[in-house]
């Protein structure tokens, strides 16, 4: 009887030391005295009301930065890497689209516009020249196009619209797919918000990305460390089989 | 001069109007609120179209034998299959429904976060939970609040430009927006252990860390391992990674999966689901009308990413029985009406929304379901009260409506009249401005293909749910929608803040959320303290529990946990009589093939209540 209260005990240590290490972190100093904690401040915390809310991307990268150093400031836990979201070059990206593997783009807004037309574009190769947002023409298509098997673009209701109108080429060859949530006609701004963090999975890793500018060769373009991207990896890869199942449900509906 | 050309292109956008033939497909059409089949045991209902399947329908038959040219035609069944029936079901079952919907995420993010940890930090999280059940209090979450939506799209650009103009206006947003989350965020699951243990042993090698220390001589520090307290001096990382992929693919397939179905038979099981319970609801006489709680779901292709919905019209009760109520709910249908009409109309139709808001409202309290009630003459003197002197001081005002006088019945009806005068005039771009008065009048009051007048039925979308006079005397009803997003985030989300303020209380809910879901390894520094103690005189070292605290974290990949999958969102939305139903496809009572596993056929369970 005696061996099994200690066992029990010895077990739930560690998880009753979850009671502990939360109940003693400083939440009055995280939260009361902002100003006041010389640590605290070191971690930047205003810049948390300057995050730019249109850039999902940036807004988890700024929250884990300033969550980390306050965790490792305040009390014990310095046990997280410095980043999770890493800067990945265009030419990662561009490697990545031509590997030859499904490409999924998850998001709303001018951003997946752009990168949308810009698959469009890569799809049926070439041409790319001609085209340019805001007068920067981009010369980083190759010039016979890049073979991707299948390219997903899963976003709201209106940009739907948009991207279907501008890549009936694409569309009509069955290279792209444009899947829309929500209902035929609704409210774009309302989605926008919902989709969240914009994707692009490809290559078989996930990529987040900030369009500040015009054309996604100039955009910052995230990505996850090794074990992280894995684990990312794993969620996209499921989710590109729900988008694949929700592409022939949009024919059935049709 | 360039500001003159601006003004005459800004003139010529306002005079377009309305533009309702390129989109509309899915309408709200008669409504069946007639009280007196619900006291004969009839469910009410609402009627919608189709509107290119009528379309097709009214042009008649179309037969390839003989002749005729059927390119682009429907075929005939489809085009006769343009109807559809649909029952009410009350805000208070939608929203138990919206609260289904909530505890089985909550079901899933607590099984998804739990798998994980209690995997990686095998075997101490697994003699806590699966072997000694440690657990908290059950999921319960509070019925979520109504919120009413106004799709964008939903409504007519010529009217969202106009209503816009001045500031900018709000839309509300899903109802569920922000509530996939947990109401509290405890160190202990509030599942029952067996819901993410499964399958899942005790395993105590392969060996996961060697733990850092410090060494201590009479008290005071001599070396520590670097990192110490919150790195081990070794970590099985391999391992540690593999624990969390084989834990998360757990939970995102077979998990999700139950979360997916779950969510099916909340949204598609009718409550409750015979005819006969269903029928035992609905009163016998008028006085016991109430608000029989019952929610009958239609699939519109169903909720699924790439489908539709799933729509339910609801009542707030059947018969609102407390007037002075009923009133206050007047009340703010004319100031919602108000407001949205000063924003958007001209002059002219500032003035007509008197007459208009008359007209429905007196419709409300003479129809026959008010006879001989109490108290109804009271609103009919508050009605008059409201619209009397504003609407005689404007007759006065306004030269085409100068021949108006008598009983405020009369002055409505003469306005009426002389409105239609008014845009006769503007549809045949006559002399406007002479009718009102130096006001100008450029967009019909009457569009083409929309029933009643378009701006004043287009401002019914923001009115909220109602009992079934009010819907029938205003022509709108509301509609509860469920359906699927994809969303690319974490569990919790990190979303669920609003950082634009950094205040105590937005901050401390988050930031535990955030903290407590961390995945991390639990690992345990010691201490060895080297003493000298007269034994005689012989030196004792012993390990023991650092000061810095028994356990320490340390952060494994993912570190928070990743979400990208469909997740079921909830909205209220009102749709005015003859105008588009939103967030729709497809057609109503069909369900795409990855539902069949739920398809119960709803259409056949409601005929009987339905009478057709």
């Amino acid at each position: 009887m005696r061996k099994a209260f200690l066992t029990l005990l010895v077990a739930l240590t560690p998880a009753l030391a979850q009671f502990d290490w939360l109940s003693n972190l400083d939440w009055g100093g995280i939260s009361n005295n902002l100003n006041k904690v010389s640590q605290v401040l070191s971690c930047d915390p205003s810049s948390l009301a300057q995050l730019d809310f249109s850039q999902p991307s940036l807004v988890l990268r700024g929250v884990y930065r300033v969550t980390k150093c306050v965790l490792c400031t305040t009390l014990k836990m310095c046990g997280l890497p410095d980043d999770m979201l890493y800067p990945a070059s265009w030419g990662e990206i561009q490697r990545a689209l031509q590997s030859g593997q499904e490409v999924m783009v998850v998001g709303s807004g001018a951003g997946v516009k752009a990168i949308g037309e810009y698959l469009g574009l890569v799809l049926v190769g070439g041409g790319c020249q001609n085209l340019s947002y805001g007068g920067v023409p981009i010369y980083t298509c190759p010039p016979g196009g890049v073979r991707i098997p299948k390219a997903y673009i899963v976003t709201d209701g209106a940009t739907a619209r948009y991207l279907k109108e501008k890549l009936k080429r694409a569309e009509e060859e069955g290279t792209l797919k444009v899947v829309a949530v929500g209902g035929e006609r609704d409210a774009p701004e309302l989605s926008g918000v919902i989709l969240g963090l914009p994707l692009v999975w490809a290559g078989g890793r996930p990529y987040l990305f900030a369009p500040g500018y015009a054309t996604p060769d100039r955009w910052l373009w995230l990505t996850f460390a090794g074990p992280v991207s894995d684990k990312v990896a794993l969620v996209a890869r499921l989710a590109t089989s729900y988008v694949v199942s929700a592409s022939r449900r949009q024919e059935e509906v049709k | 001069m360039r500001w003159v050309w601006a003004l005459f292109l800004f003139s010529l956008a306002l005079a377009q109007g309305p533009t309702y033939e390129e989109w509309t497909k899915y309408l709200l059409s008669a409504p069946d609120y007639r009280l007196e089949q619900v006291l004969k045991g009839k469910w009410p209902y609402l009627e919608v179209l189709r509107k290119d399947r009528f379309r097709d329908y009214q042009k008649g038959r179309c037969d390839p034998t003989q002749g005729q040219d059927c390119s682009g035609r429907l075929p005939w069944a489809e085009a006769q299959a343009h109807e559809f029936y649909l029952p009410l079901s009350s805000l208070e079952a939608t929203r138990e429904v919206a609260r289904d919907l909530r505890k089985a995420w909550q079901r899933f993010e607590e099984r998804y976060y739990w798998r994980v940890i209690t995997e990686l930090n095998n075997p101490a999280f697994w003699f806590a939970y699966c072997l000694a059940g440690v657990k908290g209090p059950e999921l319960n979450p509070p019925l979520p609040e109504f919120k009413l939506m106004v799709p964008s799209e939903g409504v007519d650009t010529a009217f969202l430009e106009a209503a816009t103009r001045s500031s900018p206006l709000d839309l509300g947003a899903w109802a569920s927006a922000g509530l996939h989350k947990l109401d509290k965020y405890l160190p202990v699951p509030q599942v029952d252990p067996k819901e993410f243990c499964d399958g899942l042993e005790m395993q105590i090698l392969p060996l996961m860390y060697i733990p850092g220390f410090k060494v201590l001589v009479q008290g005071s520090e001599v070396f520590r391992t670097p990192g110490y307290p919150s790195q081990p001096l070794w970590f099985n990382w391999d391992e540690a990674n593999a624990r969390v992929e084989r834990a998360m693919r757990k939970a995102l397939t077979d998990y999700y999966a139950d979360y997916l179905k779950e969510v099916a038979r909340a949204l598609l099981t009718p409550r409750p689901s015979t005819p006969q319970d269903l029928l035992s609801l609905l009163p016998r006489d008028f006085r016991s009308l109430g608000n029989p709680k019952a929610y009958l779901p239609v699939p519109w292709q169903g909720h699924l990413l790439g489908a539709g919905g799933v729509v339910a019209p609801v009542y707030t009760q059947l018969f609102p029985t407390d007037l002075p109520a009923l009133w206050n709910q007047v009340q703010a249908i004319w100031d919602t009406y108000k407001g949205l009409i000063d924003r958007a109309g001209t002059e002219v139709e500032k003035a007509y929304l008197y007459v208009h808001f008359y007209r429905s409202a007196k419709t409300l309290f003479d129809s026959r379901a008010f006879l001989g009630l109490p108290g109804v003459d009271a609103l009919k003197r508050n009605l008059e009260n409201l619209v009397n002197a504003p609407l005689r001081a404007l007759t006065g005002a306004i030269p085409v409506l100068k021949g108006c006088a008598g009983d405020l019945d009369r002055v409505a009806s003469c306005a009426a009249t002389a409105l239609m005068t008014l845009d006769q005039a503007v549809k045949a771009k006559g002399e406007v401005e002479k009718l009102t008065g130096g006001k100008p009048q450029n967009e019909p009051l009457k569009a083409k293909e929309a029933p009643g007048l378009w701006k004043y039925e287009e401002a019914k979308r923001w009115l909220p749910p109602s009992s079934l006079p009010v819907y029938e005397a205003f022509g709108y009803t509301s509609f509860f929608q469920a359906t699927n997003f994809l969303e690319v985030t974490t569990v919790p989300d990190i979303r669920n803040v609003d950082l634009s303020q950094v205040n105590l209380g937005n901050w401390m809910g988050w930031a535990w959320s955030q903290l407590s879901r961390l995945v991390v390894y639990w690992h345990t520094p010691l201490t060895i303290d080297i003493r000298v103690e007269y034994c005689p005189p012989c030196v004792i070292a012993y390990p023991s529990l650092p000061l810095e605290g028994p356990a320490q974290p340390l952060g494994v990949p993912p570190y928070v946990l990743p979400f990208s999958l469909e997740r079921t969102h909830w909205r209220w939305v009102s749709v005015p009589e003859g105008y588009e139903v939103p967030g729709v496809r497809g057609a109503p009572y069909t369900l795409v093939s990855d539902l069949s596993a739920y398809a119960l056929d709803l259409r056949a369970l409601y005929r009987p209540l339905l009478g057709r």
